[in-house]
């Protein structure tokens, strides 16, 4: 008689294939808390004193100086449950077998969370049991406390992201893409789009507006709560990342469900991903196109042409839809002709 | 009569193709079910639709009476299944593809699983990702054997195997299934196999199933009866609903009935002819005549 035991079973498989990424996202995570171990070893053996309890200090009192590696790790940590499913398309293998598909997705989670937020931990207690040692912790133990446990809150709705991002897709590459745009250029995108828009009709649109919008858009990237320490350590912040950690939670079991596997080894496993995705690069299009073809007219406008105004609002706006418009249906139908040609051929 | 698998009209869309149209199948328990079709049939997707690893657009698959689709897996507690390709972690060794077995599989035996990887030649500690596709397979069908399946289902197992391995891997699975009176369910384009293994044959083609049935029904129903008429007395034979196809040479008329051969056979004994002769016809050719009635096409290659 085997051991029936599905949970063992899976945990024990995403081990053996994920234990490489796991190793990497640890060590990406413990590397500010090891280098200042030995930065601080380095300036007590130098007889540094002032300068190995400043470092020390820091540990706990200005955790943002973590948060991109922390950021990456949890991302690294998010991507590896379907990274290596897309790589070797295994996946089917295992749902032929006796396994459910809601036990698989939350075995995946949880294991991958579980050890990012045992890194965490392990990181946290590290850094303060030096800071206490070296007798130069200040910032007392609530001051700890709540950086462990807002950084929990940050890492896990970073987690959850770069979950739900290489469950939707469906090829390594796109994984890793798709998460570090979700997780970390979000806003980066929106303040681009913006402050183009912004710029090129400044005189007609209120700076006050796009200024608001580019601020924004900074509650969008979930990295931005974790590197901001305005939003980090904001109560209401902490209570949008939780709710946001569950909401990708759920979609991601309820997403894992209805896994479309037919589509496998595809860039994007569910179709209006794919078309999010096309969205999303056409806006960018549209609005570089635009813009460019906009500051290429007012040059001409103005230089050659001799006027020393620009051309009114309402030209422009009209100008900037056109060229944007019109540069979106041209790569849209080339990209239609590229397709059509690729599969004529096969 | 328990059925092992059955599906109600059963249809699954891919890309805006339909791979599989309105397939209701019944394989009763203890059965060795061939599945055969032409590449691109459906056969792949009906095994995927079956194991419930792809949901079905419209339609519903039981196995021994539970949906497929479970939730829990637990509907596939008791199903063995041997890939086309069998797919593993890179890093994977032929003793964790046991382990993982051992552990899903409430009914893993160790004792027959290390018979038969040693019956193969198997090395416990080589990396599944350098063994021949042979041997792979040889592995996915140890562990698939090894679970004690009540139902065993195989994905073109021998296809890519040569000659010699592929005969040992068809005897060896035809004697593990009859030990344990397992129902199987294979697909295959090879006619050769499912001829030495099946007792039962379900033909797809365009994702539709032709033919469902027992092979002692297909012999008594379908056949090639060569029958000479008197003169003067030739009635139009190709009319007949029954007849397939009709082959003349000189006054010799080959007959290919696909169904109802009896009744056929009571009409031609009714014309008192001069010479008849009805014989079973090769399975191939009847796959053929088959495909040809349904217009199976490559390119522009047609079948004459």
């Amino acid at each position: 008689m085997g051991i029936w035991n599905w949970h063992n079973a899976v945990a024990w498989r995403d081990w053996k294939q994920n234990a490489g990424m796991w190793f990497m996202a640890a060590g990406v995570m413990s590397f500010p808390v090891l280098v200042r171990i030995i930065a601080v070893g380095l300036l007590q053996s130098a007889v540094l004193a002032p300068g190995h309890r400043t470092v020390a200090v820091e540990l706990v009192r200005a955790p943002s100086s973590y948060a991109l590696l922390w950021v990456v790790a949890a991302a690294i940590f998010g991507v590896a449950a379907f990274w290596r499913e897309w790589s070797h398309q295994g996946l089917p293998a295992v749902l032929a077998g006796p396994v459910g598909r809601r036990q698989v997705v939350m075995t995946k989670w949880g294991m991958g969370w579980l050890l990012l937020q045992g890194v965490l931990l392990l990181n946290v207690l590290v850094a303060v049991l030096v800071a206490v040692l070296l007798g130069e912790y200040e910032a007392g133990w609530p001051s700890y406390l709540y950086w462990w446990m807002s950084s929990a809150v940050g890492l896990s709705a970073v987690y959850a992201l770069a979950f739900l991002a290489g469950l939707w897709t469906g090829t390594p590459r796109s994984t890793g893409w798709t998460a570090a745009f979700l997780i970390f250029g979000v806003h980066a995108w929106i303040q681009w789009m913006t402050t183009l828009v912004g710029r090129l009709f400044s005189d007609w649109l209120p700076a006050s507006a796009i200024e608001s919008l580019r601020q924004w858009a900074a509650y969008l990237s979930v990295s931005q709560y974790m590197v901001r320490s305005d939003l980090f350590f904001n109560g209401g912040s902490r209570l949008v990342l939780l709710a946001a950690t569950a909401v990708f939670l759920g979609l991601a079991v309820a997403s894992f469900d209805r896994l479309p596997l037919e589509r496998m080894g595809r860039a994007w496993m569910f179709r209006w991903a794919e078309k999010a995705a096309v969205a999303v690069g056409g806006i960018t299009l549209f609005v570089f196109a635009g813009a460019l073809g906009l500051v290429m007219f007012q040059l001409l406008w103005q230089l050659r042409l001799g006027f020393g105004e620009l051309p009114p609002a309402t030209v422009r706006v009209l100008l900037f839809v056109s060229i944007g418009g019109a540069a979106v249906y041209l790569a849209w139908s080339l990209a239609k002709w590229a397709v059509r040609r690729r599969y004529s051929q096969v | 009569m328990t059925w092992a698998v059955e599906t109600v009209e059963l249809s699954k869309e891919i890309e805006g193709v339909q791979a599989v149209r309105d397939v209701s199948l019944r394989i009763p328990a203890g059965a060795v079910y061939g599945l055969i079709g032409p590449n691109g049939a459906g056969k792949s997707t009906l095994i995927r639709l079956l194991l419930g690893v792809w949901r079905p657009t419209a339609g519903k698959v039981l196995l021994f009476g539970k949906p497929a689709v479970d939730p829990t897996g637990e509907a596939r507690q008791g199903v063995g299944f041997v890939p086309d390709i069998p797919v593993w972690p890179n890093n994977f060794r032929v003793d964790d593809v046991v382990r993982w077995h051992r552990m899903v599989y409430r009914e893993w035996d160790a004792k027959r699983a290390d018979a038969l990887l040693d019956l193969f030649g198997i090395r416990r500690k080589a990396l599944v990702a350098h063994l021949s596709k042979g041997q792979k397979m040889q592995v996915s069908l140890s562990c698939a054997l090894a679970t004690r399946p009540r139902l065993l289902i195989l994905d073109e197992p021998t296809n890519g195997l040569d000659p010699v391995v592929r005969r040992e891997f068809l005897q060896l699975l035809v004697r593990q299934v009859a030990e344990d009176e397992t129902t199987m369910l294979f697909s295959t384009h090879l006619l050769e196999d499912l001829q030495r293994v099946a007792d039962h044959i379900g033909v797809l083609f365009q994702g539709r199933l032709l033919l469902s049935t027992a092979l002692e029904d297909l012999w008594d129903e379908a056949k090639k009866v060569m029958v000479v008429f008197r003169p003067g007395a030739e009635p139009d034979v190709s009319a007949w609903p029954e007849v397939w196809r009709v082959q003349r040479e000189g006054r010799l008329h080959i007959l290919w009935i696909g169904k109802a051969a009896d009744r056929v056979l009571e009409r031609i004994r009714a014309l008192e002819p001069v010479y008849w002769e009805a014989v079973q016809p090769a399975l191939d050719d009847l796959f053929v005549e088959m495909m040809r009635r349904e217009g199976y096409t490559y390119g522009d290659l047609e079948l004459a």
